[in-house]
């Protein structure tokens, strides 16, 4: 089955907070709801290693919300594996906000439903990117369609990692959510020095 | 229609600007209307800077035109200022109050005590900020004062003094640069359609460098981080340069034929030892080194200088001179991809101004923070215009100018929402049009956009100019709009040698954009605006303005070294710093945005865990931030992004500057003659933190 992927890269991604605000604009959330969200993994003390990570729902492989909703409101798209939610099926139990992992399904308190990103799956059939995606001025974050759905036969998602500092690969669960670190200066490693340096006194 | 094309169903598709003003580059957006009724907005794919991407801003920025918080009517205070009560008037009665109070002033010969500041909300149309509201001014008779001061006079100072401004273009920029040094600049937190030219740099396996004492987004992005002292900015540029012409990699040839006092400039850095100056900076020696030698070996190298953040230092004017020094004596000057990303470099008409028309004998307080707060400290303004701007949550020292401010006898206030100044200064509130509602013009880098008016007046809200030529009227000036059509005064404003070719109607008709008459390599002609037509290392007029003629290191008026006294009291650095939710005041301070509302709901500190820990303050806890000119509330985030004895704070949230000190190193003077300088000096701020008291 084809799964589609969220793949961010973070050695691209910059906190800019561009594509939460675009995923509001373009789906029309309540305001102050927002599907996706910014995580912001501080530096380690006297690096620059900070790491900021875009996420939103991970369509998982085995989506927990879509097995702990009693009135089948979450159903996972056959076509590319999303997970949409159907407001008119929704009884407002809040079981799949219990079941995610991920904490990426919102409560609208207003139509006493819950909600959560859907991959813009409406732009997606019309040929355009996710609202995500096409405003993102890093070029950080992109998807991918995969024929298979952990990814493991897809040339770039191979080359991408399945976890990232502050989100885990929980086994069994499957996030369709991969890892680029297309540049190597940061955020691990030994970060490099100007050309030519010379080794000089300790602070 | 030109500028729109409309489908099937009704639906039209306009093409403007993002409402905010970044510099170089301001985003396009495509707004759909259906109905009249505008229904979308998304980048503008056409847009040949921005591509169709947009930032956290601009992505919410349909929030601004829809809000329910915006204001419909004039209104009229009843009661006491700052009671929070208001009348809603007609146009003709705000107007007419206005008039006579002005009349007044100015039949007492002291047109002078009618002023007007204009700021940012202004900017947003160039042609208001430009060419409008300075014309108001001027043929009325009033003081005029800009959003500018706050913003970056230093900086333009420090330009002017050394005859080079830099304005580079981000496109050239990506395409060329060897290396891009974003110095005292986070460009990705402030400037976010930046960061494509500086992620095509990387790509290109170019060199990433960011100069900030903190772990900003940029630093993040960055190959080499370095984190000088707060304001040792001085020592480390002049310790680089020194380093270049020790190690003989100064072309002296073209310091001869380029510049100005290379001499007396060359033996002022080389009597600066390096280890001394990386004393002074708190870094290695060998952080200085590399820098040196990537300013030695990288070429071309763009210096990102972009705007106010070194200006906003007591030594800033010092500061900026020194780096554009050393961007000088590194060879990155007049040659593609190098010297500094600035402004926009498109000029308009600006006789349209109407500057000889401006009162003669009379003199008007310049546009610095020293003549501003001399003027409001003597109780000398009757009438205050704000025209979106509110300095009440911008301008430094609270306390001090809340006092003054109560001294003018009619404040006014107008902006699309109710803002700190509004609430607490104004007697009359006047409401404006959102940026979709008005025929404008956008320049960004090299380039010209039309901003489409995208649909009516939302109620009574009007354009500035509208309401300026019936006050004009009021006062007897019936040539304030002598143009029968906006259309005629944006291709008026146009009529200049950069914009050959250009008319809001051919603009209309282009989303991409069109492109202004300008040497492709800024100041490739070896022509530089100084008295000896050259670039001044060693400034002729700083020294006949009795300011340094060479950047010299000063300590700050307030800080740990320079007022140790102070800071047994205060002992933390307040750095106040962007983020990308905010933009200066706009919006009420985005509380009537809700999504960047949502995402930065009030002010946050930074704060080391090493200096929350002795203060007992944990992650998220209430705190309050003092010193001997007010206190202010804000939550905590521990983060390693400061470093110990600095804090950092998002800027422009009402009370928090109460903080900061009405000071600014440039005498009036100094503005008088060159048009620019008297920038508050807000990071030259010690404060103490402790835990929220009830």
């Amino acid at each position: 089955m084809s799964q589609r992927f969220f793949v961010l890269d973070t050695s691209r991604c910059f906190g800019c907070h561009g594509c939460v605000a675009a995923c509001a604009t373009a789906n029309g959330t309540p305001a102050g709801l927002l599907w996706r969200t910014l995580l912001k993994l501080p530096p380690d003390d006297n690096a620059a290693n900070t790491v900021y990570l875009s996420v939103a729902c991970n369509h998982c492989r085995n989506a927990p919300c879509v097995r702990a909703c009693p009135s089948r409101a979450l159903e996972k798209r056959s076509t590319d594996g999303i997970v949409i939610h159907r407001a008119e099926r929704c009884l407002g139990c809040r079981y799949c906000q219990m079941a995610c992992p991920y904490d990426a399904i919102r409560w609208d308190a207003a139509r006493g439903v819950v909600s959560k990103c859907h991959l813009c799956y409406d732009r997606l059939d019309r040929g355009l990117e996710p609202a995500c995606v096409e405003t993102c001025f890093a070029g950080a974050l992109t998807q991918v369609l995969s024929m298979d759905e952990d990814g493991s036969g897809d040339s770039v998602l191979r080359q991408c990692s399945r976890e990232a500092p502050g989100l885990i690969d929980h086994p069994g669960v499957g996030p369709s959510i991969r890892f680029a670190q297309r540049w190597e200066g940061r955020p691990s490693g030994p970060r490099p020095q100007a050309q030519g340096a010379a080794p000089g006194g300790e602070r | 229609m030109a500028g729109a094309s409309a489908s099937e169903q009704g639906r039209r598709t306009h093409f403007t600007t993002c409402p905010y003003n970044c510099w170089p580059i301001n985003c396009g957006l495509e707004v759909t209307v259906e109905g009249g009724r505008v229904v979308g907005l998304r980048g503008n794919p056409h847009h040949d800077l921005s591509r169709g991407m947009l930032c956290v801003k601009g992505q919410s920025a349909l929030e601004i035109h829809t809000s329910p918080e915006r204001l419909r009517a004039p209104l009229r205070r009843e009661g006491p200022r700052g009671g929070g009560r208001w009348q809603r008037v007609g146009w003709d009665a705000a107007l007419d109050e206005i008039a006579d109070r002005m009349r007044r002033n100015i039949e007492a010969e002291a047109p002078q005590a009618n002023a007007l500041y204009h700021s940012h909300g202004n900017i947003v149309q160039r042609i208001n900020w430009k060419i409008l509201t300075p014309r108001l001014a001027n043929l009325t008779g009033m003081t005029l004062w800009d959003g500018n001061f706050p913003c970056w006079y230093d900086v333009g100072l420090a330009q002017e003094l050394t005859g080079f401004y830099g304005l580079h273009d981000p496109v050239e920029i990506g395409a060329c640069s060897a290396a891009v040094v974003s110095w005292a600049q986070d460009p990705c937190a402030s400037m976010a359609n930046m960061v494509p030219y500086l992620l095509q740099v990387r790509d290109r396996g170019g060199m990433l460098v960011t100069i900030d004492p903190r772990v900003t987004q940029t630093a993040a992005l960055s190959d080499v981080h370095i984190r000088p002292r707060l304001g040792s900015d001085v020592w480390l540029a002049n310790a680089v340069a020194g380093l270049l012409i020790r190690g003989g990699a100064v072309d002296e040839e073209q310091m001869a034929a380029q510049t100005f006092g290379y001499e007396r400039y060359r033996e002022h850095v080389l009597d600066l030892d390096p280890v001394h100056a990386a004393a002074e900076c708190e870094l290695r020696l060998d952080e200085i080194e590399g820098l040196a030698e990537l300013y030695a070996t990288t070429r071309p190298l763009c210096t990102n200088l972009t705007r106010g953040a070194l200006g906003k230092h007591w030594n800033g004017v010092q500061m900026v001179r020194a780096v554009l020094c050393l961007i000088a004596v590194s060879g990155n000057v007049g040659i593609a991809g190098g010297g500094a990303v600035w402004g926009e470099r498109i000029d308009w008409n600006l006789d349209l101004q109407a500057a000889e028309r401006r009162p003669r004998g009379v003199h008007f307080p310049e546009n610095n923070l020293n003549a501003i707060d001399a003027t409001l400290e003597a109780g000398a303004i009757d009438v205050l215009l704000v025209i979106g701007g509110n300095p009440m949550s911008q301008w430094p020292d609270l306390n001090r100018l809340r006092r003054q401010l109560e001294r003018v006898g009619l404040g006014v206030v107008f902006d699309l929402f109710m803002n700190h100044t509004a609430r607490e200064v104004a007697d009359l509130v006047l409401p404006g049009t959102s940026w979709l509602e008005e025929l404008g013009l956008r320049a960004s880098g090299t380039r010209m956009y039309a901003m489409d008016k995208v649909t009516g007046p939302l109620a009574e809200c009007r354009e500035a100019s509208w309401w300026m030529d019936r006050l004009a009227r009021r006062l007897g000036i019936d040539d304030y709009f002598p143009w029968r059509t906006k259309q005629e005064c944006l291709d008026a404003c146009l009529d200049t040698a950069s914009c050959r070719g250009m008319t809001i109607q051919n603009l209309l008709e282009r989303p991409q954009g069109m492109a202004a008459v300008l040497p492709e390599v800024p100041f490739a002609d070896g022509r530089f605006a100084s008295p000896s037509g050259k670039l001044e290392l060693f400034s002729q007029r700083a020294a006949q303005l009795g300011l340094e003629p060479l950047p010299v290191y000063s300590e700050p008026i307030e800080g740990v070294r320079s007022t140790p006294e102070l800071a047994r009291r205060y002992p933390l650095q307040l750095v106040s710093a962007r983020r990308n939710t905010h933009f200066h005041s706009f919006h009420d301070s985005h509380r009537a945005i809700p999504t960047l509302a949502t995402l930065e709901p009030g002010p946050l500190l930074h704060v080391h865990p090493r200096d929350a820990l002795t203060r007992d303050l944990a992650d998220g806890d209430e705190a309050e931030l003092l010193n001997d000119r007010g206190t202010a509330r804000v939550r905590v985030e521990l983060t390693t992004e400061v470093l110990p004895g600095h804090v950092s704070l998002n800027d422009a949230w009402p009370e928090l500057n109460v903080l900061t000190a009405a000071r600014c190193p440039i005498d009036p003077a100094v503005t008088a003659a060159l048009g620019v300088g008297g920038q508050p000096s807000y990071q030259n701020t010690l404060v103490e933190l402790r835990r929220a008291q009830g």
